[in-house]
């Protein structure tokens, strides 16, 4: 095993650099980079695949995913906990695909997830997404988590809700864009 | 150009494309439209945007002890070798090699010129335009699966020829590319000339040597026919399946003319890969 990295040292030095580390097959950066996401990575696998082990087997091919994609990050687009966590779900839905075994209802653990009663009690620890997510109407912020989140097209959150395609279309895209605008407004108004 | 379906018809493909759900067909349509709809971009890339925050709604779990070792240990495979502690220059040589290459793709970006457009597997260029088009929706198609999406400029004259693009040979459509199963290629062009139609001829490499990206030493390329496309007011567009192919493995896209030359084509970056 490696020695121990300073926590401080941890804290310092930016994904964005920890990925120029990576692309440089830097194992320090590397290593970093995985302690530092490892509980956002291997939370967002279980959640979409529920077995432990599974999840687990996710989240490293996710890190080795974004490894291999380490140069083409771009910071200018976004932040690199979103984009790690992108090629993590998108590892997720690869293993889904195949296995459809796996214990995850998407529209119960969706309706979870835009519960308003969690969400208000989620309003300390990342207050404008839960907030704004809040202020979409239920059935479309459950229809977009359903496409964004777990990987679902507008035919399977129809079936899966037992709406119309048209219907489950709309609210998927009224509800992107209803959250798009609202955290839109939240940022402008926590803006100095 | 007039975009060759209107915003309304695109809008929900936007939202696939968006959420990251999209199949080959609805990117290919998004694309196309995309080229020339400045309003539509922009609302991708805050749709997107916003897309890609909602997985910020997992919650954070710890994963089983030495998890991070097991990822390190799949890395040091994946790359041929254990991942060596960095007491040597050879981790420090790489870095600087691509943060060159990352502010000469600024300084391309600015002068408006041809440009890198750093890819996992392999590198394509575009022109500032068309990169920007690219950006606007990379986080969602760029690392799709682990796999990549690619913008090329097309050209009717040699790369280094219209660097300068006052010097004719210039750009006369683009090039799409995504890798995924099957991986495909799209190619827009807006400025057809007079003839019928050409058709469309990529050529791949050899596939590489399972995942050490070693390409496939001096074996022949090959040519695989995407279609024909067909110029209707001065403009034309086709797509296709690569099938077996991978995106990684195109060397260039071909536009032939009804008499057999070669009248535009898209090339790999020889800097690339």
């Amino acid at each position: 095993m490696r020695g121990p990295c300073p926590v401080d040292k941890d804290m310092a030095v930016s994904d964005e650099a920890l990925l120029a580390g990576m692309a440089a097959d830097d194992p320090d950066a590397a290593a970093v980079f995985v302690r530092r996401h490892q509980a956002r990575v291997y939370g967002l696998a279980l959640l979409l695949v529920g077995v432990p082990a599974v999840a687990e087997e996710v989240a490293q091919e996710a890190f080795v995913r974004a490894w291999r994609h380490a140069d083409a990050f771009d910071a200018r687009r976004g932040r690199a906990t979103t984009w790690l966590l992108a090629i993590a779900r998108n590892a997720a839905i690869d293993v889904l695909r195949v296995r459809r075994d796996v214990p995850v209802d998407p529209v119960v653990m969706a309706e979870t997830i835009v519960d308003p009663d969690r969400l208000a009690d989620r309003v300390a620890d990342g207050a404008t997404l839960d907030g704004a997510l809040a202020r979409v109407p239920p059935e479309q912020a459950t229809a977009v988590v359903l496409s964004a989140v777990f990987g679902l097209t507008g035919a399977e959150v129809a079936r899966r809700t037992g709406v119309p395609l048209g219907t489950a279309k709309t609210r998927i895209r009224l509800g992107l864009q209803h959250l798009r605008d609202e955290l839109t407004r939240r940022r402008e108004v926590d803006a100095p | 150009m007039t975009p060759t379906t209107s915003c309304d018809e695109v809008r929900d493909a936007l939202t696939d494309v968006a959420t990251g759900v999209a199949d080959g067909a609805a990117r290919a349509t998004v694309m196309a439209h995309l080229a020339s709809c400045e309003r539509c971009r922009a609302e991708l890339a805050s749709l997107a945007e916003t897309a890609d925050e909602l997985l910020l709604l997992a919650p954070e779990r710890d994963p089983s002890a030495d998890f991070e070792g097991r990822v390190l240990a799949r890395l040091g495979a994946a790359r041929g070798g254990s991942l060596a502690p960095p007491t040597s220059s050879r981790a420090a040589r790489p870095a600087s090699v691509r943060r060159h290459r990352a502010r000469r793709t600024l300084v391309a970006a600015a002068a408006g010129v041809a440009l890198l457009a750093a890819g996992g597997a392999g590198i394509w260029w575009a022109t500032a335009p068309d990169r920007q088009l690219a950006a606007s929706y990379r986080e969602t198609l760029d690392v799709a699966d682990g796999r990549y999406f690619a913008a090329a400029d097309l050209t009717t004259g040699r790369e280094d020829e219209q660097a300068d693009p006052a010097s004719g040979g210039g750009s006369v459509g683009t090039v799409f590319l995504y890798d995924g199963e099957p991986s495909w290629v799209f190619v827009l062009v807006r400025d057809a000339g007079d003839v019928a139609g050409y058709d469309v001829v990529v050529t791949v490499r050899p596939g590489e040597d399972g995942d050490t990206g070693e390409a496939g030493g001096d074996r022949p390329a090959r040519d695989i026919p995407l279609g024909t496309c067909t110029v209707a007011a001065d403009a034309c567009s086709v797509g296709g399946a690569l099938d077996d192919a991978r995106v990684h493995d195109v060397v260039s896209v071909r536009l032939v003319d009804p008499a057999g030359a070669t009248w535009a084509t898209a090339d790999r970056d020889p800097d690339g890969s």
